[in-house]
């Protein structure tokens, strides 16, 4: 059993590109937001704006009080503990398909007394936390098949089936991440491969199960590859009217954009306070402030692997941190793609920024430990 | 260390993969924006950006006395941004006047304010009705945002109406809407407001707003009460005199100011529609005639002016017969050897024509000219006919002594009502006007007519050597004594001339004229009257004559400056007698209004509506009373609840007024309401019966 906590000369300071990088992601937010938030408020929250502005910052709030206490908790007593964590998570998972909130088309969400939990949060830091630990344990024997490789992908498989039962697209993200974090911890490429054969094959049944989707990612590509979508016409669709809603945000925006609180698309894309939140940054502040945001991004890619990652003081360290930097930086450059209309559309909101509670809880979790990590650099080497 | 450089190794292949992901996406954001980017923000200005018009109020038209005679009803939605820095300070009288406008509750509109969906944007009440004055308050209140349309009312409906024309949904068409249309429509405003994806419509602060410039009202020369007159002693005239037009114009000799104008059939501004083409005509200032006799005073000016002739000098007119080339010129009766001055008393052609031999045809033409028979007169209204005197090298023989009896001339009838301006006051040919001010929506007045001259005729004492001769056709031995009023000196001219069709002139088809001044020692008015067709008469002294006479006997009542130059050998007429003050309880204002018009008394205080019902008139019925004293009513909205008492109105009227009320009417019989049912006092009910006699 580890301990809970490190002794003060365990443990050094945190690094602060790291941190830095997380806080101003957070401030940006807090603007994006109360700008993108109006149209919510109108509609939804009887007009009262600033209400929803302080719910952001109070979950702004708890997901950075999450971050500190987690940059104390050693890592490895949460390692420890994660097999049950996961175990849990992919309960509740199951669990949201019976009891979940409907909304949006898919249940995604657990109503916990009156809070919008999202299982899957909980679920990806548990199964990086978990396959870390197992990567760790089994590092001497990593490429057999039947030792590592096996053990490790059926508990990855049943989380990331859980997840994708309803959301494919955090399962799609989730999944690479995990893959990078395997390949990182140096599992064979072929055993990798064949994992990502698996997902397509697996994502192509689950696509071919639902039309609309599957016409959703046809017309994003613009290639036919499902039987099932020949008389789901879908041009003019919602997807489509984000996306170009979006494209027309970022046109508007020009290279400097129209400043702070003064976005007109807000109003017009749907969710610009979460799934669009990047487009409303790229109208309100420019290509220049939207191509700064993933400079912030690419701050923890660097940092996080060049630096936590590669000095961490245990293998263990080492691929948790990867595991939280890649799924980090996989959200926010996956969802600027999707606003940017370089992606198809999905719903991941963008780490840090976007308004919603479980997920920025998640990131702040994520952030702690990866702080914690940071801690532990010099004094391991 | 083989392995941590295994992993070192994979992790750099990891970050390089993943920050390709971003060079992506700024690539992309540049490709929208470089590429894309100028369709795209068209787009997102069409589509979130909505220009809605600031409607300018078209300008009123007012009498000489200020009476409104062209208002506007405004249709209008009241949209609000309560938001809006400045209208908590008015909140409270805005929520009273707009509950009293539209009869919604203030705690309603207020609690709909409270609960409104958009922060910045409510449509608190739709298709409230209001006067102009009404809609420039609410505009005044920041944050409020009327929007609505504008219909057009003709206060006095058929007075006047051919010199106020008719506006149609944005310009006029005829008189002085269509003349003075830009003045009067002003320039439209603009407002730029946000729209979101459900339309929802806010403001954006500080967005280029531009006010609207609202239209200039019109204040007229045109006295209601004398162009009523007018009107009404012209149709009389005009059926009695069996004619099938007739046209009038009045104006004030010294300033070329319009008093009235009337045609004669006319009709209601207000339902333009249901008029024939024909109706609409303004014949004073569209038609050009061959004037007949009244030229006369042409050729007179000409000889007297030249010294060619006295006023005494005799002339021998023989048998009242004259052979010129291939024409016969008769008179009315033989008048043997006669003075000028009776040439033009008894109007005999051959005397004139033995006076014009004796004159050049461009003395002939240069007179004509001078008078303005050949230009337009600059009258602001529009369709003028534009008369063209022949020169003198196109006429033949007989064209200049045609010309002095009124034929191979041609003049509208304002043409010729201003030749007779130039006698009464001396010799001047003075501009028309009808449009004394232009003022701006804030009262201010813009434009003012100033009296204006064309050019001097003739001289004072050429004038002053016509007059007797003038005023002698209006008595026993002229040919106009049906003109004379008791006590007034009156100078005239009769005439009547064969009315030409597009073959020649057409057999037994006369067009009759008088025009005449008063009084005769400081001339105020002069007025022109035309006949067109008389079946009674083709004498205008017969059949235009009496129209002069009894429009002059009213409008002297109301003209007290004449007092000093009016002779009365008897007692004078009682004007302001006593009259029994009609019910009007219970009767719907416009009603109740008609009736008490009917008898001679005039109301205050009461908006002509439907639904607004009389409750108390301060003088009850059967009380006797002076005309001058105006009874006053009391009114509430939407009191209507008893049939009106609709006897002696005429067919149209009565429809209209029941339709008004939402009453469907059957009717039997022509001319006016003598039996109804429901009786009048009984409730009102969906349909009634008239019978007309």
């Amino acid at each position: 059993m580890q301990y809970l906590t490190l002794r003060s000369d365990q443990v050094g300071p945190v690094d602060k590109y790291v941190l830095l990088s997380i806080l101003a992601l957070s401030a940006i937010g807090v603007f994006a937001v109360y700008s993108a938030i109006g149209f919510l408020a109108a509609t939804k929250g009887g007009g009262d704006t600033e209400a929803l502005l302080f719910k952001h910052l109070f979950r702004v709030g708890l997901a950075l009080v999450a971050m500190g206490v987690f940059s104390v908790i050693n890592y490895r007593a949460l390692a420890a503990v994660s097999r049950f964590l996961l175990i849990g998570s992919i309960l509740l998972l199951l669990a949201v398909q019976v009891l979940g909130v409907v909304s949006g088309g898919a249940a995604r969400w657990l109503n916990v007394m009156g809070f919008i939990f999202q299982p899957s949060d909980l679920a990806k830091v548990s199964l990086l936390l978990f396959v870390a630990s197992l990567l760790a344990q089994k590092q001497l024997y990593v490429k057999s098949f039947s030792r590592a490789f096996a053990p490790i992908f059926i508990w990855i498989m049943a989380t990331i089936g859980a997840i994708g039962i309803s959301d494919l697209s955090t399962a799609a993200v989730v999944l690479t991440a995990v893959m990078i974090m395997c390949f990182i911890a140096r599992v064979s490429v072929g055993h990798i491969l064949m994992v990502g054969l698996l997902g397509l094959t697996l994502a192509y049944g689950m696509l071919s199960t639902s039309p609309q989707r599957a016409a959703r990612l046809e017309a994003f590509v613009g290639v036919k590859m499902f039987l099932n979508t020949d008389d789901i016409d879908y041009s003019n669709r919602a997807e489509l009217y984000q996306s170009e809603q979006a494209k027309m945000a970022i046109a508007q925006g020009g290279l400097l954009g129209v400043g702070p609180g003064k976005s007109v698309q807000r109003d017009f894309l749907p969710a610009p306070y979460n799934d669009f939140i990047y487009a409303i940054i790229a109208e309100e502040y420019g290509i220049v402030g939207a191509l700064f945001l993933l400079s912030l991004f690419l701050v923890i890619l660097f940092r996080g692997l060049l630096r936590v990652a590669r000095k961490a003081p245990d293998p263990l360290g080492l691929f948790l941190a990867v595991g939280i930097v890649v799924m980090l930086t996989m959200y926010g450059f996956v969802h600027a793609g999707v606003s940017s209309n370089l992606l198809p559309v999905t719903g991941l909101p963008l780490p840090f920024v976007s308004y919603g509670g479980t997920s920025l809880l998640a990131n702040g979790i994520m952030a702690g430990i990866l702080l914690n990590i940071s801690r532990q650099v010099d004094i391991a080497a | 260390m083989e392995l941590k450089d295994q992993i070192l190794a994979r992790m750099y292949v990891v970050i390089t993969l993943i920050s390709l992901l971003p060079v992506l996406v700024g690539l992309q954001l540049l490709r929208v924006s470089a590429i894309d980017g100028d369709d795209l923000r068209e787009i997102v200005q069409v589509q979130s950006t909505e220009l809605r018009t600031i409607p300018a109020l078209r300008g009123e038209i007012f009498d000489a006395t200020e009476r409104p005679l062209v208002v506007n009803i405004e249709r209008v939605d009241i949209a609000l941004d309560p938001m809006e820095k400045g209208f908590s300070d008015r909140e409270t009288e805005f929520y009273q006047r707009l509950s009293k406008k539209s009869g919604t509750p203030v705690s309603t509109l207020r609690s709909r304010v409270r609960n409104r969906a958009s922060k910045q944007y409510i449509m608190l009440a739709r298709d409230v009705t209001m006067t102009s004055e009404d809609l420039r308050w609410f505009s005044s209140v920041p944050g409020v945002l009327p929007e609505g349309s504008t219909t057009r009312r003709y206060n006095h409906g058929s007075a006047a109406a051919h010199v106020l024309g008719v506006a149609g949904i944005d310009a006029g068409q005829s008189g002085l809407e269509f003349e003075f249309n830009e003045v009067l429509r002003g320039t439209d405003g603009q407002r730029v407001m946000r729209k979101d994806r459900q339309n929802r419509l806010k403001l954006i602060p500080g967005s280029g707003e531009r006010p609207p410039v609202h239209g200039e009202s019109l204040y007229l020369t045109i006295d209601l009460v004398r162009q009523s007159i007018l009107e009404e002693e012209l149709e009389r005239g005009a059926i009695e005199g069996k004619a099938s037009w007739a046209a009038a114009v009045a104006l004030d000799p010294n300033t070329g100011e319009i008093i009235a104008m009337a045609n004669w059939p006319t009709y209601d501004p207000n339902r333009v529609g249901s008029y024939p083409m024909a109706a609409r005509r303004n014949h004073v200032v569209e038609d050009k005639i061959e004037p007949g006799s009244v030229i006369k005073v042409v050729p007179a000016v000409a000889a007297v002016e030249s010294g060619a002739i006295a006023m005494s000098d005799s002339i021998d007119t023989g048998d009242g017969t004259l052979q010129q080339g291939r024409f016969t010129i008769r008179d009315m009766h033989p008048n043997g050897t006669i003075s000028f001055s009776e040439v033009i008393m008894l109007s005999s052609n051959v005397g004139t024509a033995i006076v014009a031999e004796d004159m050049s045809e461009a003395m002939m033409y240069q007179y004509a000219r001078q008078f303005g028979f050949n230009q337009k007169t600059g009258i602001e209204l529009p369709g003028e006919v534009d008369t063209r005197l022949k020169q003198t090298k196109m006429w033949d023989a007989t064209t200049k002594s045609a010309m002095s009896r009124g034929y191979a001339i041609e003049a509208s009838p304002l043409q010729v009502a201003l030749a007779y301006g130039a006698l009464a006051n001396g010799g001047l040919l003075m501009k028309p006007y009808i449009v004394r001010e232009r003022r701006n929506a804030e009262g201010f007045v813009t434009w003012r007519a100033q009296p204006d001259s064309v050019r001097r005729v003739f001289s004072r004492e050429t004038a002053a050597t016509l007059m007797p001769a003038f005023e002698s056709v209006v008595s026993e031995d002229g040919t106009a004594p049906l003109a004379h009023v008791e006590g007034l000196r009156i100078a005239g001219k009769t005439g009547t001339a064969r009315k030409a069709g597009p073959k020649g002139y057409l057999p037994g088809k006369y067009r009759a004229t008088f025009v005449g001044f008063w009084p005769v020692e400081n001339p105020q008015v002069v007025l022109a009257i035309v006949m067109d067709e008389p079946g009674k008469s083709m004498y205008g002294g017969i059949v235009a004559a009496p129209v002069f006479q009894r429009v002059t006997e009213r409008w002297m009542a109301r003209m007290p400056q004449l007092a000093e130059y009016v002779q009365m050998d008897g007692e004078p007429d009682e004007v302001n007698e006593p009259v029994l003050v009609p019910d009007a309880a219970g009767q719907p204002v416009p009603i109740a209004r008609r009736r008490m018009l009917a008898s001679g008394l005039k109301m205050t205080n009461a908006k002509d509506d439907f639904h607004t019902a009389v409750l108390v008139q301060d003088l009850s019925a059967g009380t006797e009373t002076l005309l001058s004293v105006p009874v006053r009513l009391t009114a509430e909205p939407d009191t209507v609840q008893t049939m009106p008492d609709l006897e002696g109105l005429s067919a149209r009227e009565a429809m209209a007024w029941l339709k008004a009320l939402h009453v469907d009417v059957v009717m039997s019989g022509h001319g006016t309401v003598v039996r109804q049912s429901p009786e009048p006092g009984a409730a009102l009910g969906n349909s009634a019966r008239l019978t007309l006699n």
